[in-house]
């Protein structure tokens, strides 16, 4: 059974969500297709170069513009006291509270990866534990990325109980 | 761009994200328990969790910079090392990160 | 049209392409190796299905994340948190972290492509079973026996057709 909630979000907010939600996926796909394209014999230069450039991007735009603005101004004072109350306060003490802290390593994580591809190129071929080191962080960005996704996914389940 | 200046970038920027990484965890677990520190966030910069990006992307800042001008020649020993020192920086601090909130609110 | 209605076809493309990829790289990997040998001609057609099949897989998790964001801005949120949702979402990421496995040669094949087949034809089933009432953890011990007795149609397959291993 389904039951309405009875937050009421601005189109604004609702707005900058999606965008928080849909950059962040995209971001998290995109460092995916690094991932499997690095540990190729024969990787593809231009996959790499922009798959790790718009998915910086991509990542930037959901920590900053839409995440952070929707998590400042809304969060704390509509979500935040109603998963409280609830029967899973610990939705917000760990899982809300880890999410917003890990999803920070994301950008550096990103930019690193990307400045390796971008310095290197076709060069990174014969750097092969370079390339791999550039493939694990990647990896990292992808596995941290679906984990704060799956919490992002609870957390608002919860607060529409 | 030479290779030298390529690499030291690299090895620069992977210090400055090492930096980073371990700014975050400590300011994390550090604001939780010493509240002052969470109230000087949210009075500086309107809300914490601000402070936080805000502040850990100066540390990568100026750590790679840092690094970038006092570090010697970036060999491809040295920045596969310090890629490596990053990987487990990232893993240790997102456990430390969760563990911490798990003792936080369920077991203190 | 609506948003929903607009989603559900979208999302019904990406299972198109990810289902129908998925299984046509199986039959082509088993075409393939039937002979021994995998010519260059074969390694193409394999990479086309691998890229569509990504694609198929895009637009799903885009337009996946569109419906739990249509339910959360519309006042269903509560239906994020139903078990079959969280198994299905188990499910994919098995999906994404056995391509990564494949990749890196770190998983036999024969449980690979198993895993690969029964996660997308169990993401699509679930997706579609709209009165499943089953928890979290009853899914999941399916889809693993589920995985296991597709290995063993896999490899019947493979004997009938004489594949070398």
């Amino acid at each position: 059974m389904l039951y309405r909630i009875k937050i009421k979000m601005s189109a604004f907010l609702s707005i900058f969500l999606i965008v928080h939600v849909i950059s962040g996926v995209v971001g998290i796909f995109l460092f995916g297709g690094v991932v499997l394209n690095a540990l190729k014999q024969k990787p593809s230069f231009k996959i790499l170069k922009w798959f790790s450039l718009l998915g910086f991007l991509a990542l930037m735009v959901s920590w900053t513009i839409s995440g952070g603005y929707y998590y400042v101004t809304y969060y704390g004072k509509a979500i935040k006291p109603i998963i409280q109350a609830s029967a899973t306060p610990w939705v917000h003490s760990v899982i809300m509270e880890t999410k917003e802290h890990i999803f920070l390593f994301l950008p550096f994580l990103a930019f690193l990866s990307m400045l390796i591809i971008w310095l290197n190129k076709e060069s990174l071929i014969e750097k092969p534990r370079l390339k791999n080191m550039a493939a694990i962080i990647s990896f990292l960005i992808v596995f941290i990325g679906i984990a704060v996704s799956l919490a992002g996914i609870l957390i608002s389940g919860t607060a529409s109980r | 761009m030479t290779d030298a200046n390529k690499s030291k970038i690299i090895y620069s920027v992977a210090f400055g994200a090492i930096a980073a990484v371990i700014f975050i965890t400590a300011v994390t677990i550090g604001a939780d328990l010493y509240l002052p520190l969470k109230g000087w966030l949210k009075n500086v910069f309107s809300h914490h969790w601000v402070g936080k990006s805000v502040l850990s992307a100066v540390v990568f800042g100026a750590t790679a910079f840092l690094t970038m001008i006092f570090s010697g020649q970036a060999s491809e020993e040295k920045i596969n090392k310090a890629l490596k020192v990053l990987i487990w920086t990232v893993i240790l601090g997102s456990l430390a990160i969760i563990g911490f909130f798990i003792w936080e609110a369920l077991l203190k | 049209m609506d948003w929903y209605t607009f989603l559900i076809i979208i999302h019904l493309i990406g299972t198109v392409l990810g289902v129908g990829g998925a299984t046509f790289a199986e039959i082509f990997y088993l075409k393939a190796k039937k002979d021994g040998v995998i010519e260059p001609l074969e390694i193409d057609y394999l990479r086309t299905i691998y890229f569509i099949l990504r694609i198929g897989l895009f637009i799903l998790v885009i337009t996946g994340f569109g419906f739990l964001l249509f339910y959360r801005l519309n006042g269903y949120g509560e239906g994020l948190l139903n078990p079959k949702l969280w198994a299905k979402l188990g499910i994919v990421v098995i999906l994404v972290l056995n391509a990564f496995l494949i990749q890196v040669k770190k998983i036999p094949m024969w449980l690979g492509a198993s895993v690969s087949l029964t996660s997308w034809y169990g993401a699509m089933i679930l997706g579609s079973w709209r009165t499943l009432d089953a928890s979290f953890a009853s899914i999941i011990i399916v889809y693993i026996i589920a995985v296991f007795i597709m290995a063993g149609i896999l490899k019947l397959i493979k004997r009938y057709l004489k594949i070398p291993q």
